[in-house]
């Protein structure tokens, strides 16, 4: 039985990141069994995990489709601090519509990066490096200061500030993402753009639209981990969502989203952020100052794109070992 | 040649010439970036025939084809379908026509599997509750049998297309075809890199095609592959027409002459229908 064996392994190599976990866990057990055996810590794990797989989304939606967004970070910051900004300067807003307002602002920072991508025709890498660089000056620029938890509103913060809230709504997107990945036509159609964009526009797919759909998409992603950061820290600061960028990269192509574009699920993108959320965790717990977490965070990219390279190897392996077994 | 299972020399001349063409292309133009690939094109095709386009690297075989196609738009000219003149904006457009094309890249992704190509852009759906799912199921029944049809011997609708050989790949691409029953199959040089197994099993496909009642576009550079199943040769030459005749007029070795005479640019216009129209 070749081919089970083969199909065993295939399972394995899609379910890495999961492997990893366990690993990792594993591993901060033994090293700080009191600190890791404790059911709070692991609810805060998921918890702190829970806005950066926000990040993680919105990455994974554009890596899909053969883009890259280097801009989702400084998004989430900057929805973060224009919806805390409208907010304030809105006397008599109903907390109920500025709650929808940093997902509205994503999409449409998400907007702009998809229509120069998609209809402009331009270097999604560079686009992205603009947008980022434009949007960290900018949050800078509409207000100087932090908005703290007391300018805002309770029902405004509770999303990122009731643990449990917060990781029941990343899970509840986080269904609605994959279900839309994977059970939709539009979906399905990022995948073919993401493969090969030219077989797509050949057999009628709207590749532009596909890419400012994705764009879109990543945008509103950006916009909630906004939101959901806001509430976690319980104020917008001058730098809210820093340096989330590779960690949601990382976790992205770790759970097994292709830097090639074309493969990737939503779920399998979750075990990549429980993975980073572990590191993070377990960082925390060995007192890791902000500096070495920088540096963690650049092994952690270089160790994704490895990862993500040793996959595709060893699953074209497999597969061509199995069609060749089958055919002999 | 030959090498299917079908007898290429009985393919029934059963094209009825007296009919209106199915698809009637007037005074076509395109010009890239200051190249003139097509110069005032004008050719037909008939219910249940097959063409034998013809023509060297360059000729514009592959502009004319894409502007069938919907892929690309041209600059002047008009397009009949069924005597009606008809826009051909997009794949789609030509789809809805009845026009199917089958690429010389084949419009694969080789990435994904072998059901998900052959429904690309077209992909079945079923209602769960208020939306609109992917019939994976669906997908995956329809695929076999089509491809059996064919004669392609693949285990599996699963397996990626990039593990599929130049010949499987071909029928793949050409099952869209079958499956969605197009009137008119571009076949945009299907024998390219193919085994002479593979040759064979394009030319089986051709002439069920035929045998269906559908017309076929064959586009080659490679005249000998398309004489034995074609009814009809143009051969294009610079972007104009430099043969037009059916099988019965002309031998392989007149149409091996007017292709080297093409290919020195000796161009002489021949029966360019209503070029000043």
């Amino acid at each position: 039985m070749k081919s089970l064996s083969s199909n065993i392994l295939l399972t394995v190599l899609d379910q890495i990141a999961w492997i990893l976990v366990v690993v990792f866990f594993v591993a901060f057990t033994i090293l700080l069994p009191q600190a890791m055996l404790k059911i709070d810590t692991l609810r805060f794990m998921l918890y702190e995990a829970a806005p950066l797989g926000f990040l993680v989304l919105a990455e994974s939606i554009v890596l899909i489709t053969g883009n890259m967004d280097l801009s989702i970070d400084n998004m989430a910051g900057f929805t973060a601090m224009a919806s805390g900004l409208i907010f304030i300067r809105t006397p008599g807003l109903s907390p109920y519509i500025a709650v929808l307002l940093p997902a509205l602002i994503g999409l449409a920072c998400g907007t702009v990066n998809g229509f120069l991508v998609g209809y402009m025709g331009l270097n999604p890498f560079l686009v992205t490096l603009g947008t980022t660089e434009f949007l960290s000056g900018a949050r800078l620029l509409i207000y100087g200061g932090s908005i703290y938890a007391g300018m805002l509103s309770p029902f405004y913060l509770m999303w990122g500030g009731n643990d449990l809230l917060c990781i029941a709504s990343f899970l509840i997107v986080l269904v609605c993402f994959a279900f839309f990945l994977r059970y939709t036509r539009v979906g399905s159609h990022l995948y073919a753009v993401g493969g090969s964009s030219e077989a797509a526009m050949m057999m009628g797919i709207n590749v532009k639209r596909s890419y400012l759909l994705a764009f879109m998409a990543s945008g509103i992603m950006a916009g909630l981990a906004g939101l959901f950061f806001t509430g976690f820290v319980n104020e917008v600061s001058r730098n809210l969502a820093d340096w989330t960028l590779f960690p949601a990269f990382s976790a992205a192509v770790i759970g097994g989203v292709s830097i090639k574009g074309g493969r990737g699920s939503a779920i399998n993108a979750f075990a990549g952020t429980i993975f980073i959320g572990i590191v993070e965790g377990g960082l925390t717990m060995f007192a890791m100052a902000p500096e070495g977490r920088i540096a963690v965070y650049g092994i952690l990219v270089i160790v994704a794109i490895f990862i993500n390279k040793s996959r595709d190897t060893a699953r074209d392996r497999i597969m061509r070992s199995s069609i060749a077994s089958i055919e002999a | 040649m030959g090498i299917g299972t079908n007898e290429t020399k009985t393919s029934i001349r059963n094209v009825n010439y007296e009919e209106a063409p199915l698809l009637e292309v007037r005074n076509v133009q395109k010009r890239y970036e200051g190249v003139q690939a097509l110069k005032r094109l004008s050719f037909k095709v008939y219910k249940g025939e097959i063409l034998g386009l013809i023509g060297d690297n360059g000729a514009g075989k592959s502009t004319l084809i894409k502007i069938i196609a919907g892929v690309i738009r041209p600059d002047g000219g008009e397009i009949f379908w069924n005597g009606k003149r008809v826009d051909i904006k997009t794949v789609k457009d030509a789809r809805e026509l009845g026009i199917e094309t089958v690429f010389q890249e084949q419009a694969l992704v080789d990435i994904l599997p072998i059901s998900a190509n052959i429904f690309l852009g077209r992909e079945p759906t079923r209602r769960l509750g208020p939306i609109n799912i992917l019939d994976f199921k669906k997908m995956n029944d329809q695929s076999v049998p089509l491809l059996k049809g064919l004669g392609l011997r693949l285990e599996s609708p699963h397996r990626e297309v990039r593990f599929c050989s130049g010949g499987e790949k071909q029928g793949v691409a050409m099952s869209r075809a079958v499956k969605y029953g197009s009137l008119l199959v571009n076949l945009d040089e299907p024998t390219r890199g193919l085994s002479i197994v593979g040759v064979g099993q394009v030319h089986d496909f051709v002439l069920k095609l035929k045998s269906l009642g559908h017309a076929c576009i064959y586009i080659t550079h490679t005249f000998q592959h398309v004489y034995p199943v074609a009814d009809r040769f143009v051969i294009l030459s610079r972007g104009m027409k430099f043969l037009d005749e059916r099988k019965e007029n002309v031998s392989l070795q007149e149409i091996e002459e007017k292709v080297v005479a093409a290919a020195r640019g000796a161009v002489a216009e021949v029966g360019v229908e209503g070029a000043e129209a």
